[in-house]
């Protein structure tokens, strides 16, 4: 069952009592435990092998840096745990003691199997399109999410009822899941697909339990998480994703810390610099990658006006938000390096430092691809916009038969060009499965084409305007980690290519680079980069790390019970 | 001390009985291929042991003058306070000469412990080991590292039993840590068949002189107490066979420590190129074509693991051998619970801890033939469902990384090493699931065979001829899950 969210401001939020450490905080019902937590000005949730503290960073359910301990169950991520009853948290270490225990086996027999008509892996902005589209054209459709909500990423609902009410992003997302609902999509929520395999197979766990979807045809829409940003600092608690701290908001309504800085490339930065300046937090400042924009940019501005003056309009909005919190705007300028201070952090940006208690980074995106990847639908390297491109036809039907891929998974394109390629997959792939696409549904198709050629303009010229360079060997010193799971420090990725090891696969097995809980996620694209850059060869869907399950950790005795 | 009579007793009954010809050549020099003046294994097998579990840190390891530059304390702390910006290259990236004296195809363990010990054992350094991808890429850095020698049958626990007492002192060999870990090593029994095939093993092994016997459940739950000892359950335990000496290694480092030792004498080790025909003159090689190159050359050995056919089509040999993916996965990171190996052929699985805490736990064969490298989920949920009956611990554990590899499995599940039809080239796979601990033996005797042009001893009862003679060596029950 879909959450449905009734728009009424109660004037009491409920609060839920929950222990941490021995201490007693008030949770909101509904929020994320890494959100109570925040609130509480608690930062470090774990510790490393190393003996670091690691806190909230990606806030998404992928860098499984948040681990506590909820109730006894060891290593649960804080970000996707969601308060909804008292409960006993604890700090994590690094391999905990587990004690032997004998006795009659677990339930063991066949895994539960579903065969829905049409499997739609996400549930963000593209898979709900999807989903409304193959739906009017009579097809039987299952959405899967990991996370309790439907919306994904930029159709995040609120959680909790209080303070703040939904803003227009919030209701606009609402009326697509609503939408769905209504015209009978079956919504399957904390579904966390954790592998897929060839031909159209796919393994998850719900709940503690396995499940296995073999669907007639599939369309994958698992969207994007933050591309990892290696500076010094870059792992200390308080510092997380642009993403991470706009959940918190959009979600719980919580602030990542009173004082603020945010850095990065791209108008996602700005809008959280909007949205948390409206929720009372101090932001100092804005630091964007690329160059103050000049008059030469003007064509561009003008294109993005001409495609999409509506979010034109909301940019300059956030910009007239950010003036009224004065928070300034560095541009061409990236952060150099964080430090923990006595109250908080102390981010540098060249000269300048900053003290703060959050540092937001939002240096752009890496596609999720690693389901496409696993059941061999191909991809191309794009080197302008520096990742792999999922290689689909002009309705999104990849190279493998009944794979659909959309969104941000199949190479970023934000959420309305996500919704364009929704509406156009959801209807080729009914079709496909027997259903005509005639009268409106064609229309229907006409407006997607024409909307998704759009935004496509749109997207062009605003990372025209946003171009900048990517990361390299200079943001970070030798004891920067690359690799953050396995605490992995540039001086040892550099040792290893100095010694002359050409692959990443070779510098993986030397350094352990990559063989953490996130599956190389933040490092991989990173060693990629500078291999190629060593090696002088191109990157390709070959020169990065090879698609392996899990595409998350999954406990084992979850895959079989 | 054991192991080399075992080996010596082996090889006598062999010469005598097979080999009456060749013996009196062979044993001149003696049998340990010393025509050309290589060391004999069987004198390390005699050097003292290190005290303890395992090899010996790296600076404890004594001065040997053949290595150009050695891995020392020294030398990390320089490099630690430099950044290590100025590491010496493990091993050189060299363009493929125009010809070889031979030619090595597979930058697997297998292929390099050939060319280490073509070029030590035999002085033949004109010779290159070439990769399609990078060295130890393959099976060798996707395995399990168990290494054991309790096989069924003589010709098996020889070849096995010299790999494994090669591997005692390999680090010091190769002044390279290899990470052996002799921790101990038991096969459950969960059947009364298998009990019964166990101790039939058992007494094999005891007879061939190997240090082993048959413990209790007791005893099994004292050394495992992971183990699931409910006498109710499925598949309970009603013993074990253990071998104390069995253990593991460390996979990449025996890869890295052959590959560098081979570089400092000469050998091109050539990487990211693939064979991709091999040249002909009638019924013998005089060449391979490369994507990068023609490489002239009169003997290729061809260590190609899951690949072997392919690479033998080439020069129209064919092989009685499948392809199949064979799958493993590791848990997170817990404290140290358990110190030594365990199978459990029944439940077709197994088990050991890391020196990082991750509990690594391989698995079952895909049951068709494939080449895929990502393993099927049948595959896994089979051998999940069955360990975690066994080992109730791991169903708390998340698995954090699952991989596969392509293994080459033969009839009788032993390995075909030895001469093929063409001249000159030269074959040695067919080590199926559980060809990691093999590593030293295997690439001693086949550098020996290469060098020589007639099989090694020990290598005699692999060849391809057993096939057409009926001649197998019988794994398949000891090997059971043959890792
Ligand atoms: C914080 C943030 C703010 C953004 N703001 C804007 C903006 O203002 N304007 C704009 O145009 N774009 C914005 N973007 C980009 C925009 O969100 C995306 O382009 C858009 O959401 C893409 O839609 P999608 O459906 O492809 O992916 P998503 O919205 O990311 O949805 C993917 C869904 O798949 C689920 N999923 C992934 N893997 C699995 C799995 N293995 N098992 C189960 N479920 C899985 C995820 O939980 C998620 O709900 C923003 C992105 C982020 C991260
Ligand atoms: S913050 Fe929870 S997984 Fe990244």
């Amino acid at each position: 069952m879909v959450t449905v969210h009734k728009f009424v401001l109660r004037t009491h939020p409920v609060m839920i009592e929950i222990e941490f450490e021995c201490r007693r905080l008030q949770a909101r019902d509904g929020e994320s435990l890494a959100a109570t937590l925040t609130a509480h000005g608690i930062r470090g949730f774990r510790t490393t092998r190393r003996g670091a503290e690691r806190g909230i960073f990606c806030g998404m359910g992928v860098c499984q840096d948040c681990l506590v301990e909820v109730d006894g169950r060891a290593n649960e991520r804080a970000c996707m745990t969601i308060v909804d009853r008292p409960m006993v948290v604890r700090r994590e270490s690094f391999a905990r003691p587990l004690a032997p225990k004998s006795g009659r086996p677990i339930a063991s027999g066949e895994i539960e199997t579903h065969r829905p008509e049409l499997l739609i892996i996400g549930a963000g902005p593209g898979g709900l399109s999807a989903a409304v589209s193959a739906r009017r054209a009579g097809c039987a459709v299952t959405v899967v999410d990991e996370r309790p909500h439907a919306g994904g990423q930029y159709f995040k609902q609120l959680s909790v009822h209080d303070a703040a009410p939904p803003d227009a992003q919030h209701r606009e997302g609402a009326r697509l899941i609503e939408t769905a609902r209504e015209l009978g999509v079956e919504f399957e929520e904390r579904v966390t697909v954790w592998g897929a395999f060839p031909p159209n197979e796919f393994g998850a766990v719900v709940n503690g339990r396995a499940r296995r979807y073999l669907p007639r045809a599939t369309i994958i829409a698992t969207g994007a998480y933050e591309r990892g940003w290696p500076v010094p600092g870059w792992t200390l608690p308080g510092v997380m994703t642009t993403g991470a701290a706009q959940t918190l908001w959009r979600t719980a309504r919580r602030l990542p810390g009173r004082r603020v800085l945010i850095a990065g490339n791209g108008p996602l930065n700005l809008q959280l610099a909007a949205e948390l300046i409206g929720g009372g937090a101090e932001v100092l400042a804005v630091v964007e990658a690329a160059a103050k924009p000049g008059p030469a940019q003007l064509p561009a501005l003008l294109a993005m006006i001409a495609a999409a003056p509506g979010l034109v309009r909301d940019g300059l909005k956030y910009h007239a938000k950010r003036r009224s919190g004065r928070a300034r705007m560095i541009y061409d300028a990236v952060v150099t390096g964080i430090e923990k201070t006595e109250t908080g952090l102390r981010a540098s940006i060249g000269k300048e430092a900053f003290d703060v208690d959050a540092v937001c980074l939002g240096y752009g995106f890496e596609p999720a691809n690693e389901l496409l990847r696993a059941l061999g639908c191909t991809h191309d390297f794009d080197h302008e916009r520096r990742q792999l491109v999922t290689r689909c036809d002009a309705d999104g039907l990849t190279d493998r038969a009944g794979i659909y891929a959309l969104g941000d998974c199949t190479g970023l394109g934000g959420a309305r060009v996500a919704m364009a390629q929704g509406t156009l997959a959801g209807l080729a792939a009914a079709e496909t499965l027997g259903y005509p696409i005639a009268g409106v549904l064609r229309e229907l198709r006409e407006k997607a084409l024409a909307a998704r050629a759009r935004h496509r303009r749109f997207q062009q010229a605003l990372w025209q305007i946003h171009a900048a360079p990517g990361w390299s060997a200079e943001c970070a010193t030798p004891e920067t980690l690359i690799c953050r799971c396995e605490e992995v420090s540039f001086a040892a990725v550099d040792a290893a290519l100095g010694e002359g090891l050409e692959s990443l696969g070779a510098v993986k097995r030397r350094t352990r680079i990559g063989m953490g809980r996130c599956q190389g996620r933040y490092c991989a694209p990173i060693l990629d980069a500078l291999l190629a850059e060593r090696c002088g060869r191109p990157r390709s869907e070959f020169s990065g790390m090879a698609p392996r399950p899990p595409a998350k950790p999954v406990r084992i005795g979850d895959l079989v019970s | 001390m054991a192991s080399q009579k075992i080996i010596a007793v082996y090889l006598f009954a062999k010469l005598t009985k097979y080999n009456s010809g060749k013996a009196v050549a062979l044993s001149h020099g003696g049998i340990w291929a010393s025509e050309t003046g290589g060391e004999n294994p069987a004198l390390l097998i005699n050097r003292p042991r290190p005290a303890g579990r395992g090899s010996p840190p790296l600076a404890d390891m004594p001065e040997d003058p053949r290595m150009k530059s050695r891995y020392s304390i020294f030398s990390l702390a320089r490099n630690a306070l430099n950044y290590h910006k100025d590491w010496e290259r493990a091993w050189r990236s060299p363009e493929p000469k125009a010809e070889y004296d031979a030619v090595i195809v597979g930058a697997g363990g297998h292929g390099l412990a050939t060319a280490y010990y073509l070029a030590k054992n035999h002085k033949l350094t004109n010779i290159a080991v070439v990769e399609k991808g990078w060295l130890g890429g393959g099976n060798t850095g996707r395995n399990t590292t168990i290494i054991r020698s309790n096989y069924l049958q003589d010709a098996s626990i020889a070849i096995y039993e010299l790999a494994r007492s090669l591997y005692e002192d390999l680090s010091q060999e190769l002044n390279f840590n290899v990470m052996f870990s002799p921790r101990g090593l038991l096969m459950l029994c969960q059947t009364e068949h298998e009990f019964r095939a166990l101790k039939r093993t058992s007494h094999a092994n005891r007879l061939a002189g190997l240090d082993c016997r048959m413990i209790t459940p007791e005893e099994v739950k004292r050394l495992v107490p992971i183990v699931n000892d409910d006498p109710a359950c499925r598949y309970p335990i009603l013993g074990a066979y253990y071998q104390p000496r069995g253990g593991t290694g460390r996979h990449d480092a025996v890869a890295w420590g052959y590959a560098r030792g081979a570089d400092s004498m000469g050998v091109d080790i050539i990487q990211n190129c693939e064979v991709t025909g091999i040249l002909r003159d009638g019924d013998r090689v005089t060449g391979l074509e490369t994507t990068r190159g023609t490489i002239k050359t009169k003997k290729i050995g061809v260590v190609t693991a899951g690949h072997v056919s392919t690479v033998c089509q080439m020069a129209g040999v064919r092989l009685p051998i499948e392809s199949v993916c064979l799958q493993a996965l590791v848990s997170e990171p817990i404290k140290p619970v358990i110190d030594c190996v365990v199978m459990a052929n029944t439940v077709h699985g197994y088990i050991s801890q890391s020196d990082k805490g991750e509990l690594v736990i391989g698995g079952g064969a895909d049951p068709y033939n494939n080449y895929s490298q990502r393993g099927s989920f049948p595959a896994l949920e089979h051998t999940v469902t069955a360990l975690v009956e066994t080992f109730p611990i791991i169903s708390r554990l998340r698995m954090l990384r699952m991989w596969g590899g392509i293994v080459d499995m033969t009839g009788d599940r032993s390995p075909i090493i030895g001469l093929t039809p063409v001249e000159g080239l030269y074959v040695n796979a067919g080590w199926g699931t559980g060809g990691f601990k093999a590593i030293p033996g295997s690439g001693y005797v086949f550098a020996d065979t290469i060098a020589n042009g007639r099989p090694h001893p020990i290598a005699e009862p692999f060849g391809l001829h057993r096939f057409i003679e009926g001649r197998l060596v019988d794994e398949s029950v000891a090997a059971a899950v043959a890792h």
